[in-house]
């Protein structure tokens, strides 16, 4: 029973040598000769005059978040297409009904101010 | 890849109508919660700003008791049967623990309008949340599937995530809702991971088979199958708080308002308890020296530790909170005892428990002031002057709790207690018996505070949904004292569909 | 019909829920409709009962849910509906409600809050006491049992701010718990050897049954008898318990609770009729309890020390009529002592309320005049406590005198008839002394009250009901002079039987003789007291007199035995066992429990990473068990 689960082992430990091999290498060959200006914060070939730690709007994680939730929902809707033929009517009903489910929280969504940038 | 795909495919997919109707009939008490729960999501658009949160507590209130409605006509009709391919099921078992929590999620309603009103939070977002909790907690019930299993899971979790932090100006709340967050998050990967390795092991996710496949002896030898019980056995011990996974308790449930954690100290503890029983007694009874020895452990080290540090507490909120501990420990006895005699017990207790652990929350409520909540032992000062009534529920509650005969509560551990002396575990029957006596202590200094004579207290004005909630649970918790059986009898029937050892 | 056995039961328990959770707010009017009222309700329930027990005599198992059911355990909530539980009904409610009634004058100087505590605990005593009789089986027995021991602590200690109250009430609860525990100890004995708890069962397991256990489970029920009727030697709190007020006395210290004792004997008479040296014992200490409280009652000058130690000698009659087996005399004799001691105490609570709560009957004198009602109806409940024609005590008590004499079971029913023959003249002397002191002769000087009034309405009209029933309801069972009126042996035959024997030789001869004795004895009184032509007889005996005045010395006797060996031990268990081990122990335990929760709560840090660790600590810790199980 256990030794089914050996291809896994091994798997593991390749992804782990592997990773770990490259961080190293790069780490080992990669030249590294610090000073002072390699050091500073860049951003674009200008001297940044704020500290980069700042506190950014949420909004941008909310819509993300809102975006992964539907894209993974939308996922739904490809095996329900391949089997669209076999489950016949239903199918198209249930699937009604989940669109409906989603509509509801994309207009409380909405309607709630969610989407709104600022 | 789409090749690969449908050639993994069974040949024919069909579904006829009949057979849809048919399935949504047993989770009908669920089907209805979830539609009154987008109903009361597009009334909260569509209504006018200040007649939304009455509009929806009331449709909340309205769905639950249809569904109640559906699931006590379902336990009479009692025919009940797997659905959706065996992913869930309509059996007494499941329909137990619908009305349990229809009935839980109609006095949530009740209380927290009120209380939501009284400490201007948002309302009818609340009230979708607490129907959404309700929903995760009868899946639970009904699952017969590691997948349905994990579904309802985090659907409860998921929503008191967000009710724990709901007072979100109060650090306090906030702090509540991360940790609850970051520890839940942490039980919830133990149990995905543990129903990972029992599905290694068995080949299946449904639970019957699994208890059906795991019968050969051959694959019992697995250590990742006892690797796996031992991940579940801890994400459910999380789930009812037992030691030592218990820790998030009483930050999480001082930090929550009150309605939410009256509503969690009942309803997490019951689905976990039902969530126990189907992974465990259903589909593991080949692993049970496995489960019953750490269950075993667990509920001796929650009576111990939970009726020890309720002792020392000031907060009646973190005093309930330990107290839920100790009695999350004296339900596994019956767990741990299984058997028709103790899930019949476990079964009656989490009800009862609904009535008399609910009402002294909620009774709790009636003290909140705008500016925020009073659970300290020293603002239960004169209650019982102030408000003869609540005065003598708080006695009722607590006494109940305590195992005072004729209330509920006593004949709960009478029942379980027995249960575990039957099958033979009489040294942790023992730990309960003492621990009980220990718990007299901080239930009677609860009460010494409110029948302390103050006269300066006033009057305390009441809105009539907590009274009625209170007073419902109140006369529940000394009728099913007074008539035990009642209760019990559905216990046994509840506990029926499960295969007995 | 279980309906309604039920609704007798729920509305005393309504009335006490409703005064007690309105205990401070209900309008008087309001107490004075609910108090008595849902007595009366219960009253008129059980009437129908008795309605329809008349044409349906078999008893009826009502059986309601099970409330306890654990394994080979279970107890029934049942209603054992025969024609004793109906008796007994009919005495409760009737006298009760009467009494009750009463009180509302009776009681009408308290406060508010204190008029309805008291109704409240008096619908409590009522509950408790019908769910004695009603209840099916031993362990709801014994809830009503100990609920009418609680609320007959609760009204003699009414008036808490009266110190010698609230010692009496201690005392009788005290008392009450030693009976307590034997009917519980008995009940064990029960379940062990029957593996049951109703009547029913029991009693249907009882043809073979060895007898030792019988004995053993009769004489620890003996024992909550015993204390709960105030019969030797557990009878001391009854005259302390004097200190309730008046209606207290009349309706538990007299007409009810204090005869639960010849209930218990006579509901378990399938018991005792088997186990002879328990149902021996019973007769005997009947009689002797019959003649030793008659003779204190002799000294007494506090007219309801009187009448309480009458009390426990006419329930001496009763045990010494269930003793011998004369189930029906006895249950006759309890509804006529209900009727006249009810009547008794009523109309001397209405002389004591008219003189200002003075209780000493020499500082009365020649009430007659002034309350001439009272004093009319004090009567007719004197003559029938001394068993006088046609009074009911005279049918009553010459029944159970009767029987003892005449059944044919050697020597010892005999010569419990002998002892109660004595009894009764002595009983006709102490009751005459004290009807002609309190109501005849001149008014004494030292009267707190010199011209007293008459009751008011409420006060006087249960008391009036009561003087007719203590004259007329002697005629429905007249088997004392042998007249063919059996009514209550009839009505009660198919619970306890009939008496087996008939009256033989002398019977009757001897009947008469003792009416005649004791209505001398009676008249008596008015020569010493009244005329004073003869002597005080106790000039002539002090030693005597001392030792009945000391209730031959019980209490000091208990009080040495018990009480100084417990305050002894006590202090030598203060120094030697208290202080280190008692207090230290819970002191010990609570300091551990706190300082364990002080360590305990260490873990409680507050912090996410302090929680997770620890969880994966138990989970690993898990791990290892489960491997330590496997291996």
């Amino acid at each position: 029973m256990l030794a089914s689960y050996v291809p896994l082992l091994i798997f593991a430990l390749i992804v782990l040598g592997l990773v770990g091999a490259l961080i190293t290498l790069s780490f080992v060959l990669g030249p590294t000769k610090p000073y002072r200006s390699k050091l500073l914060p860049y951003e674009s070939g200008v001297i940044p005059t704020t500290p980069a730690r700042q506190r950014l709007s949420v909004r941008f994680y909310l819509t993300a978040m809102l975006f992964i939730v539907f894209d993974v929902e939308t996922i739904f809707f490809y095996p329900w297409a391949v089997f669209l033929h076999q489950l016949g009517w239903y199918g198209v009903i249930e699937m009604f009904v989940f669109i409906a489910i989603l509509a509801v929280a994309l207009a409380h969504i909405w309607r709630k101010g969610g989407l709104e940038w600022e | 890849m789409t090749a690969v795909l449908l050639a993994s495919l069974p040949a024919h997919v069909s579904y006829p109508f009949s057979q849809a109707l048919s399935d949504l009939t047993q989770i009908a008490p669920i089907a209805w919660v979830t539609l009154t729960l987008l109903l009361c999501v597009l009334a909260d658009l569509i209504l006018p700003r200040h007649r939304r949160g009455t509009a929806v507590a009331s449709m909340a209130v309205a769905g639950l008791v249809v569904s109640l409605g559906f699931a006590v006509w379902f336990w009479y009709r009692g025919d009940g049967h797997g659905a959706y391919a065996g992913y869930v099921t309509g059996d007494r078992f499941a329909v137990f623990f619908e009305m349990l929590f229809a009935v839980l999620g109609i006095l949530v309603v009740l209380v927290s309008h009120a209380y939501l009103r009284r400490r201007g939070m948002l309302e009818s977002e609340f009230h979708v949340l607490t129907l959404a909790g309700i929903v995760g907690m009868m899946t639970l019930g009904a699952a017969t599937s590691l997948v349905t299993v994990f579904l309802g899971l985090e659907l409860l979790s998921v929503a008191f995530y967000v009710t724990c932090g709901f007072a979100r100006e109060e650090t306090t709340a906030q702090e509540a809702a991360a940790k609850y967050l970051l520890v839940g998050g942490f039980a919830s990967a133990f149990v995905l991971y543990g129903m990972a390795l029992v599905y290694g092991a068995a080949g299946s996710t449904l639970l019957p088979v699994i208890s059906q496949r795991l019968a050969h002896a051959g694959v019992l030898g697995n250590p990742l199958l006892s690797l796996g019980v031992i991940l579940l056995g801890v994400g459910f011990a999380f789930k009812v708080s037992g030691v030592p996974f218990h820790q998030w308790t009483p930050d999480v449930y001082q930090g929550a308002p009150l309605p939410v954690t009256a509503f969690m100290s009942v309803g997490t503890k019951a689905a976990a308890f039902a969530m126990i029983i189907r992974v465990f007694v259903q589909a593991l009874p080949s692993m049970t020296v496995e489960w019953q020895v750490l269950l075993a452990v667990v509920s001796a080290a929650s009576m111990i530790v939970g009726n020890l540090m309720a002792i020392v507490q000031t907060s009646v909120k973190r005093l309930l909170a330990y107290s839920g501990i100790a009695q999350a420990g004296y339900v596994l006895i019956g767990v741990v005892a299984g058997g028709r005699a103790g899930l019949g017990a476990v079964l009656f207790y989490l009800f009862a428990y609904l009535f008399f652990n609910f009402g002294a929350f909620a009774i709790l409520t009636v003290l909140v002031r705008p500016d925020g909540e009073h659970d300290d032992l020293g603002d239960l000062d004169g209650l019982g002057y102030r408000h003869p009534v609540l005065g003598v529920m708080m006695s009722i509650f607590m006494l109940s709790l305590a195992g005072f005969p004729p209330l509920a509560g006593f004949f709960g551990k009478f029942f379980l207690f027995s249960a575990g002396i039957a099958a033979g575990w009489t040294w942790l029957v023992v730990i309960a018996v003492l621990a009980s006596v220990v718990s007299v202590s901080y239930y009677l200094r609860v009460l010494l505070h409110v029948w302390t004579p103050e006269t300066a207290g006033k009057r305390l004005f009441v809105r009539a949904g907590p009274v009625a909630a209170v007073a419902v649970s109140a006369v529940l918790a000394v009728l099913f004292g007074i008539y035990p059986a009642l209760l019990y009898g559905a216990g046994l029937f509840g506990a029926a569909p499960i295969p007995g050892r | 019909m279980a309906q309604i056995a039920l609704a007798v039961l729920l509305f005393p328990a309504a009335g006490a829920a409703v005064l007690g959770l309105g205990a401070l707010r209900l309008p008087r009017r309001a107490v004075q409709v609910i108090g008595p009222g849902v007595v009366w309700a219960s009253f008129l329930l059980v009437a129908y009962l008795f309605w329809h027990s008349l044409s349906h005599p078999q008893p009826l198992n009502l059986t309601y849910w099970t409330w306890v059911h654990s394994g080979s355990f279970q107890v029934p909530a049942n209603i054992y509906l025969d024609r004793l539980a109906i008796f007994m009904g009919l005495v409760i409610t009737g006298v009760g409600g009467l009494i009750i009634t009463y009180a509302l004058g009776y009681m009408e100087h308290e406060s508010d809050a204190s008029y309805a505590r008291f109704f409240c605990y008096m619908d409590v005593f009522i509950l408790s006491m019908l769910t004695l009789v009603l209840s099916g089986n031993f362990v709801f027995l014994i809830v009503g049992w100990a609920g009418v021991g609680l609320s007959s602590y609760l009204l003699i200690g009414f008036w808490y701010w009266r110190w010698t109250a609230v010692i009496a009430a201690r005392k009788a609860f005290v008392m009450n718990v030693v009976g307590d525990i034997g009917m519980i100890l008995g009940t064990f004995i029960i379940f062990v050897s029957f593996h049951q708890v109703t009547y029913t069962g029991v009693f249907a397991a009882l043809p073979g049954h060895d007898t030792p256990a019988l004995e053993a489970i009769a004489f620890l029920m003996l024992v909550g008898g015993v204390a709960k009727s105030a019969q030797l030697p557990l009878h001391t709190w009854l005259p302390d318990a004097m200190e309730g007020p008046t209606p207290v006395s009349a309706l538990i210290h007299a007409a009810t609770m204090v005869t639960a004792g010849v209930y218990l004997v006579g509901r378990l008479h399938p018991i005792y009729d088997v186990a002879h040296y328990a149902q021996d014992t019973v007769a005997a200490v009947g009689a002797v309890t019959a003649l030793f409280a008659a003779t204190i009652a002799i000294v007494q000058t506090d007219i309801k020390k009187v009448l309480a130690y009458s009390t426990m000698s006419q329930i001496g009659y009763m045990f010494l009529g269930v003793g011998v087996a004369a189930y029906a005399a006895a249950f006759f004799h309890l509804m006529s002592h209900a009727f006249f001691k009810a009547l008794l105490f009523m109309s001397g609570g209405n002389v004591i309320h008219g003189m200002k709560d003075e209780q000493d009957m020499r500082r009365y004198g020649g009430l007659l005049r002034q309350m001439p009602a009272t004093a009319i109806c004090f009567l007719v409940g004197s003559l029938a406590l001394a068993g006088i024609i046609p009074f009911v005590g005279f049918w009553s008590k010459d029944m159970i005198l009767g029987a003892a004499f005449s059944k044919p079971a050697g020597q010892f029913p005999v010569s419990m008839w002998a002892i109660g023959f004595v009894t009764a003249i002595l009983t006709g002397f102490y009751t005459g002394r004290m009807w002609w002191i309190s109501f005849a002769g001149k008014p004494s000087p030292d009267r707190p009250v010199e011209r007293p009034h008459e009751a008011q309405a409420v006060m006087l009209v249960p008391v009036v009901i009561l003087a007719v029933l203590a004259t007329v309801g002697g005629f429905i069972q007249m088997t004392a002079l042998h007249v063919n009126v059996t009514l209550i042996e009839n009505f009660l035959a198919p619970t306890v039987g009939r008496i087996s024997w008939s009256g033989g030789a002398l019977e009757l001869e001897v009947t008469v003789a003792t009416l005649i004795l004791a209505l001398a004895a009676f008249g008596l009184g008015y020569l010493i007291y009244v005329r004073r032509s003869l002597p005080v007889w106790s000039r002539a005996l002090p030693f005597l007199q001392r030792l009945l005045e000391h209730k031959y010395y019980f209490d000091e006797l208990y009080d040495a035995i018990f009480v100084q060996t417990m305050n002894l031990s006590a202090r030598g268990g203060d120094t030697l066992l208290e202080e280190p081990v008692v207090e230290g122990t819970p002191e010990g335990v609570g300091s551990a429990a706190s300082s364990s929760a002080g360590i305990l709560a260490l873990a409680q840090s507050g912090y996410f990473r302090t929680y997770a660790l620890i969880f994966l600590g138990g989970a690993l810790v898990a791990l290892i068990v489960l491997v330590a199980v496997r291996a």
